[in-house]
């Protein structure tokens, strides 16, 4: 068992980067940032206002990149969208900045490894047609975490999710992690991952197909999202409307999928007892989902019972204390 | 193969699982657990005394792996008495087993009566002796991602070539036959008695091996001479069943003896995973040996420049099937250097192969050259300036940190490393003798190839095809 001070748990998102070590007392603390960043064409007023309110930023020429947290309140200053260093839960192969501000974010987050500090970070599954973009995007980070000085794991983000939250049942059952860019998926047999898989209907998707009908802006659909937006059927609200059938779109698509790899699947244990389902993600906070999704795994049909889905005790930060806990353990 | 352990095997590591209060020493429980009972899981096999003879034997295994004692997470007396049952029943003794039939029968019914026992202080007897640190910081590290296995599986065969779903081809052109593996599995470490706890047939690691052989150089003018030298290698190793594959110089992969069969590889060899000990790997291990020159992997030659990315590049593909396949740990895909001994003098080492450069990771492995040696650590076998200077100065890691395992090992026993060393020496030589005795079939020779800091060719080899007596 590795040192428990010396490591660190990385959820490397879409849309979110999550930091995760364990507290000074006890418990676990987190560090997040938006896994986003703007371009503003540099003047020294902007680099000042900046500096002032903490945001970090990089020079470049005649440009200035903002990114985390703060890229956003630019974004909404100019009404404009925010740029992503990763698309779909990868490295976005389309963003000439990819590389350079998920370095930038990782060392934000991160920071400088201490003397042998090991960190994990999470990988979705291989994405269908795409696994050598899966392996760019695992050596790529791996590399940058190296370059901070750290001893690199990954951690299949289903599994992590099992890791976290499904202790109480010897790290046996689904783990599903409903992210802005993907939905990782990972079934496990006392900690040991039987099948996972992932979908690229998640957060990101919701967004974007909900601002193509309504005409409005993704950053806009986000926030009215986040807000505290409800699947409740249909309603006179266009966003609403949208929304609720995006998301029990990507609902179906996840156990759909679910019940056809299971059933093309070999290698799966025989679970001789109900399992649970865990969920987690930004996108599994959405009011009602959590009831649309236990509906949707009563309309499947699987070898193995389900004997309850719960939320993650912290969804936000599931993933990442799953990679801290891998990360606990001898590498 | 099994991938995952049997249902018996989850509910002991339910049972005790929910007794450790940390989070990831709780998770870090549930693996190592989950990945040595994966090992007892054989698919068809029955045992006699239905899904409580399962339990019994996976306690057992817990137990005899250090997850279980009494220091950590102590077996009620229900699960000790059982567990000294099962040890009784293996002693080869009729009078013993039905004795022990009557005890089982009447623990079996005291525990359907629901008769509460509690822990009982004396029961401690049973219980394998304390851990040591050797034992305790090699038990195989469960990765954070356990054993992620890739499904690996054959597509098609064609005449004598097998081509895999991950892109692997093998010829089986060269292919020979030797014998079923059959080899007896100790109890690890110091701290017990080195006993036999099981005998197998499946084979358990990976050793990589360099053939050390004539190579002419890689140019048009040489392809007779290249075919040559080739066909005239595979002969050789065909015909003196030297390793399981044999990865030419272009990466074509050759089948030399079947997975299921031993080969002559490893010689006098040891290694150890978890609570586990294996003496003489040619039975357990698969060799896979790489086509090379004698000093391709010196160290002041860079790699890149011996062996070729198409033989790393085959050779992982291999490792993967053969992983998958077998369900074989990483932790036990090791090099030729880090396994092979000479017990007469007590030397690690005897073999020096890759010289402690084998690139782990380009073949998609953890750096095996951190773990700890048990030829070291437990055994005390230490190592001469030949060997230094074959690894060109400086010996691997896992090498110092099996020392100083050793030499705390001693100071716990309150003897000083010379006594505790010879101690070791003599216990060794007695097992050696054991395992001779007991499996005269056993065969020691290996491919013959013998550290030096030139290195030797495999023709020079021919020569000297027995290990020191």
């Amino acid at each position: 068992m590795a040192n428990k001070k010396n490591v660190k748990g990385l959820d490397l998102g879409t849309s979110h980067i999550v930091m995760a070590c364990h507290g000074e007392e006890k418990g676990y603390e987190f560090k997040q940032e938006l896994n986003a960043f703007v371009e503003i064409p540099f003047s020294q007023i902007t680099v000042n206002m900046l500096k002032k309110k903490g945001i970090p930023h990089r020079l470049d020429g005649d440009v200035c990149f903002a990114f985390g947290n703060g890229a956003e309140q630019f974004a909404n200053m100019t009404g404009g969208d925010t740029r992503r260093p990763m698309y779909s839960g990868l490295l976005n192969p389309n963003e000439p900045k990819s590389l350079e501000m998920t370095e930038e974010a990782l060392t934000k987050v991160c920071g400088k490894a201490a003397q042998g500090e090991k960190i994990c970070f999470s990988v979705p599954s291989a994405p269908p047609q795409s696994e050598s973009d899966l392996t760019f995007h695992q050596r790529t980070v791996t590399q940058m975490l190296e370059g901070l000085g750290y001893k690199v794991k990954s951690l299949n983000e289903g599994l992590a999710v099992v890791y976290a939250d499904l202790e109480e049942d010897s790290f046996t059952g689904i783990g599903i992690s409903f992210g802005g860019g993907m939905c990782n998926v990972c079934v496990a047999y006392l900690g040991m991952p039987a099948l996972s898989f992932c979908t690229v209907q998640a957060g990101d998707y919701i967004d974007r197909s909900t601002a193509s009908v309504t005409n409005e802006t993704t950053t806009t659909v986000r926030l009215y999202k986040e807000k505290g937006f409800s699947i409740n059927g249909l309603s006179q609200n266009s966003l609403d409307q949208a929304l609720s059938v995006y998301y029990g779109n990507m609902i179906r698509g996840i156990t759909e999928r679910l019940e056809k790899e299971v059933a093309s699947s070999k290698k799966l244990p025989r679970f001789e007892e109900p399992i649970p389902v865990v969920i987690s993600g930004g996108s599994a906070l959405a009011g009602g989902f959590h009831r649309e999704l236990a509906k949707s795994f009563k309309e499947i049909s699987l070898p193995f019972e389900i004997s309850q889905v719960k939320m993650a005790e912290d969804p936000f930060n599931s993933t990442a204390k799953g990679t801290l806990l891998a990360a606990t353990l001898e590498m | 193969m099994a991938s995952f352990p049997d249902n018996e095997s989850r509910k002991l590591i339910e049972h005790y699982g929910p007794r450790i209060k940390d989070s990831s020493e709780r998770l870090e429980f549930v693996l190592r657990s989950s990945r040595v009972l994966l090992r007892k899981t054989v698919p068809g096999r029955r045992n006699v005394f239905g899904s409580w003879g399962r339990r019994l034997t996976a306690l057992d295994a817990l137990c005899r792996a250090s997850l279980l004692s009494r220091e950590t997470l102590d077996p009620g007396f229900v699960d000790w008495a059982s567990l000294l049952a099962l040890r009784l029943w293996r002693v080869p003794a009729a009078g013993w087993k039905i004795a022990l039939v009557s005890a089982c029968a009447l623990v079996m019914f005291m525990q359907a009566a629901g008769i509460d026992y509690g822990k009982t202080p004396g029961a401690s007897s049973v219980a394998e002796a304390a851990e040591t640190p050797a034992a305790a910081e090699s038990r195989e590290p469960p990765s954070a991602e356990p054993e992620e296995r890739l499904d690996v599986w054959l597509v098609e065969t064609q005449g004598q070539r097998e081509l895999y779903s991950n892109g692997l081809r093998i010829s089986n052109r060269w292919l020979k036959h030797t014998g079923p593996r059959s080899y007896s599995v100790f109890a690890r470490g110091p701290g017990t008695e080195t006993r036999q706890i099981d005998r197998r047939e499946r084979p358990i690691g990976l050793v990589f091996h360099t053939t050390e052989s004539v190579l002419p150089t890689l140019e048009r003018t040489n392809n007779q001479l290249i075919r040559y030298e080739g066909r005239k290698l595979l002969n050789y190793i065909s015909q003196k069943q030297l390793y399981h594959f044999v990865i030419d110089r272009f990466g074509q992969v050759y089948r030399i003896v079947p997975e299921t069969e031993y080969a002559y590889h490893a010689g006098y060899s040891l290694w150890a995973d978890g609570g586990e000990l294996y003496i003489n790997l040619n039975q357990s291990f698969i060799g896979i040996s790489f086509e090379s020159r004698p000093a391709s992997v010196a160290p002041n030659v860079p790699l890149e420049e011996g062996v070729t990315e198409a033989q790393f590049a085959a050779s992982r593909l291999l490792t993967e099937m053969l992983r998958e396949r077998f369900g074989i740990f990483a932790s036990n895909c090791v090099t030729h250097e880090m396994v092979s001994v000479n017990p007469n003098k007590m030397l690690i080492g005897y073999h020096t192969d890759w010289r402690g450069r084998f690139p782990f990771e380009q073949v998609g492995l953890p750096d095996n050259y951190q773990a700890v040696l048990s030829s070291v650590a437990d055994w005390g076998f230490s190592y001469d300036s030949l060997f230094v200077d074959a690894l060109g100065g400086e010996v691997w890691p896992g090498v110092r940190r099996s020392q100083s395992l050793f030499r705390k090992e001693a100071t716990l026993r309150k003897l000083s490393v010379k006594q505790y060393r010879r101690q070791q020496a003599r216990r060794f030589l007695a097992l050696i003798r054991e395992v001779k005795a007991t499996t005269p079939e056993l065969t020691w020779a290996d491919h013959g190839v013998r550290r030096s800091s030139k290195g030797v060719s495999l023709a020079s080899a021919k020569r000297a095809d027995k290990q020191p007596d």
